[in-house]
């Protein structure tokens, strides 16, 4: 199989996964819902850029419960067997493409939420997406790699946290200022700068991440 | 005993010595009154750091500088003592709506002391009495010898560029080593170059706490606090998060090529993170922060450098980063001889 070939299927084989337990799904929305009901309750109405702060953590750690679930799941024998057919590489993709749909979703419900019951401040809705798609898709390169990592300790889930955490910082930073900006709390002087470091940080985060991937594959 | 280890002992015993015992060039601490009007006379009681006001009483003059190359000269000085003077100034009119200016102190002993920005003179009525000198510049000059320059602010903390700083510079070197270590255990499984790579990388962490260390206390003397919200302060921070992360790592895993294999690749992944921390976030023109460096190194911000500094500065990387690699080989051979260990049960 060629490796685009090979990331369709593996992509293809995770959806099936996820569509077998729903309950996943539903768990995870229940914990978007909850966070955000106790916050509703405790600010009532808020700030923009209180909303933006919110946003942001409950972004972060809804991201890592969503990719850990992801991967908790694959510890059967069949993934043994992908593991031993496929490239390293075209794994590594798929995991992060996987991630990515996932953790857009999951951001898309937490707007969702927030909109409902604390009233989105959001003037520049294209930036904000903007923002957002970025941000997901250097944290999906990130979380894949750590929870690669992760899955190996015996504490997946503390280590798992404990290894992104510090490393999605800078890409949490420039988000949270760009959505300042988006909320008009911000006045917009070098959006361009912060979106190019965003991409700088895909790139450099991917290519590293692809670079050292077949090295933690081959066990 | 490899030359060096004792050539980096060498090098810190004279940092040490050179850091804490040679003394600050003749300087001005504190000048009172620190604002006037122009067309008035002012009375100015300054304060040196180091001075010999009393001693070199014969030659003593006082300058004010209002523009590039004009100012004017002291009409009388009264010495209470060796660091204490009273300077008298008739200042006349300037030309913008106010000049910072600054203050001049010589005499043959302890040549030129300076405060820039000495006292802010406002712009006050009648506009034709500019009764300005040349400043004798070829008159003024640093005191000679090997002596650390003073800085308004900073005082006896210059001191800590050695320390704060070269730890900083150090810890840098030692991590590309660990990284590197960790790169070649990747390609070669060679278990010693892991052993190699966790030494280096853990020292490097000591020195970052160092660095922190040093940088707080550093702060509580010039900026008045223990830490701020500063940027280069906290992307430092958060860089030490994520070695810490790493230790726990290393910590949590029981076999050893399993252990050896997820942290050389973790440090090499969480490095390639940490280069918009370090490079690129302080760097930002627009980045507000009162560490040295803006726009530029945060570590050897031009200007605050002089030759004497640099004597002893360089020593001191140099001589932290061969400490730090001989704590490495040290803890290296007790990895080797834990890995040996368990081997043999």
């Amino acid at each position: 199989m060629n490796p685009a070939k090979q990331i369709l299927h593996l992509l293809q084989h995770q959806f099936k996964l996820e569509s077998k337990s729903p309950h996943v799904l539903a768990a995870n929305v229940l914990y978007v819902v909850t966070i955000i009901f106790i916050i509703y309750r405790i600010f009532n109405e808020i700030s923009p850029p209180a909303w933006v702060a919110v946003f942001w953590i409950v972004f972060m750690f809804t991201t890592i419960n969503v990719t850990i679930h992801s991967y908790s799941k694959e510890q059967g024998k069949s993934i043994l067997f992908y593991y031993s057919i496929m490239h390293p590489l075209a794994l590594y993709i798929s995991r992060t493409i996987f991630n990515f749909i996932v953790i857009c979703i999951s951001t898309l419900v937490v707007y969702l939420f927030m909109t409902i019951f604390l009233e989105s401040p959001v003037t520049e809705h294209n930036m904000l997406l903007s923002t957002v798609a970025l941000s997901s898709l250097a944290v999906s390169i990130i979380f894949s790699f750590t929870s690669a990592i992760a899955v190996h300790t015996q504490i997946k889930h503390t280590m798992m946290t404990l290894l992104s955490l510090p490393l999605i910082i800078p890409v949490v930073l420039i988000a949270v200022k760009l959505s300042l900006v988006s909320v008009g709390t911000l006045i917009d002087d070098g959006s361009a700068t912060d979106y190019n470091i965003l991409i700088g940080i895909n790139l450099i985060m991917l290519g590293i991440g692809s670079f050292l991937f077949p090295y933690l594959w081959r066990s | 005993m490899s030359w060096w280890k004792l050539l980096g002992v060498l090098l810190l015993t004279y940092v040490i010595i050179a850091g804490f015992t040679v003394p600050l060039k003749p300087g001005i601490a504190l000048v009172s009154p620190q604002s006037t009007a122009s067309n008035s006379t002012l009375k100015l009681s300054i304060e040196g750091y180091n001075t010999h006001f009393e001693s070199g009483k014969q030659s003593l003059e006082a300058w004010l500088r209002l523009d590039s190359i004009h100012g004017v000269q002291a009409s009388t000085i009264t010495v209470k003592n060796e660091n204490l003077i009273e300077a008298t100034f008739a200042v006349g009119s300037i030309e913008n709506e106010f000049a910072d200016a600054t203050l001049y102190v010589n005499n043959n002993i302890d040549k030129t002391a300076f405060l820039p920005s000495a006292i802010r003179i406002t712009k006050n009525g009648d506009e034709s009495n500019f009764s300005k000198q040349l400043i004798p510049f070829d008159r003024l000059s640093s005191k000679p010898g090997f002596l650390f320059p003073y800085r308004e602010i900073l005082n006896e903390t210059i001191r800590n560029t050695f320390f704060h700083v070269a730890l900083w510079m150090a810890m840098f070197a030692l991590l590309i080593v660990g990284l590197y270590n960790g790169f070649q255990y990747l390609r070669t499984k060679d278990i010693i170059y892991d052993s190699r790579a966790s030494s280096f990388n853990m020292i490097a962490i000591v020195y970052g706490l160092l660095g922190l260390a040093t940088g707080s206390i550093w702060a509580r003397y010039t900026w008045g606090t223990w830490w701020t919200t500063d940027i280069k302060l906290n992307m430092a921070a958060i860089s030490m998060l994520i070695y810490v992360a790493y230790a726990i790592l290393r910590a949590s895993v029981d076999d050893i090529d399993k252990r050896a294999r997820l942290s050389a690749l973790y440090s090499l992944f969480a490095f390639a993170a940490m280069i918009p921390l370090l490079f690129v976030f302080p760097r930002m023109a627009n980045v507000i922060s009162l560490h040295p460096g803006n726009g530029g190194n945060p570590a050897l911000g031009g200007e605050d450098m002089d030759n004497t500094l640099r004597m002893v500065f360089y020593p001191a990387v140099i001589g932290l980063f061969l400490f730090g690699r001989w704590i490495a080989t040290i803890r290296t051979r007790i990895e080797t001889l834990f890995y040996k260990k368990s081997q043999l049960e």
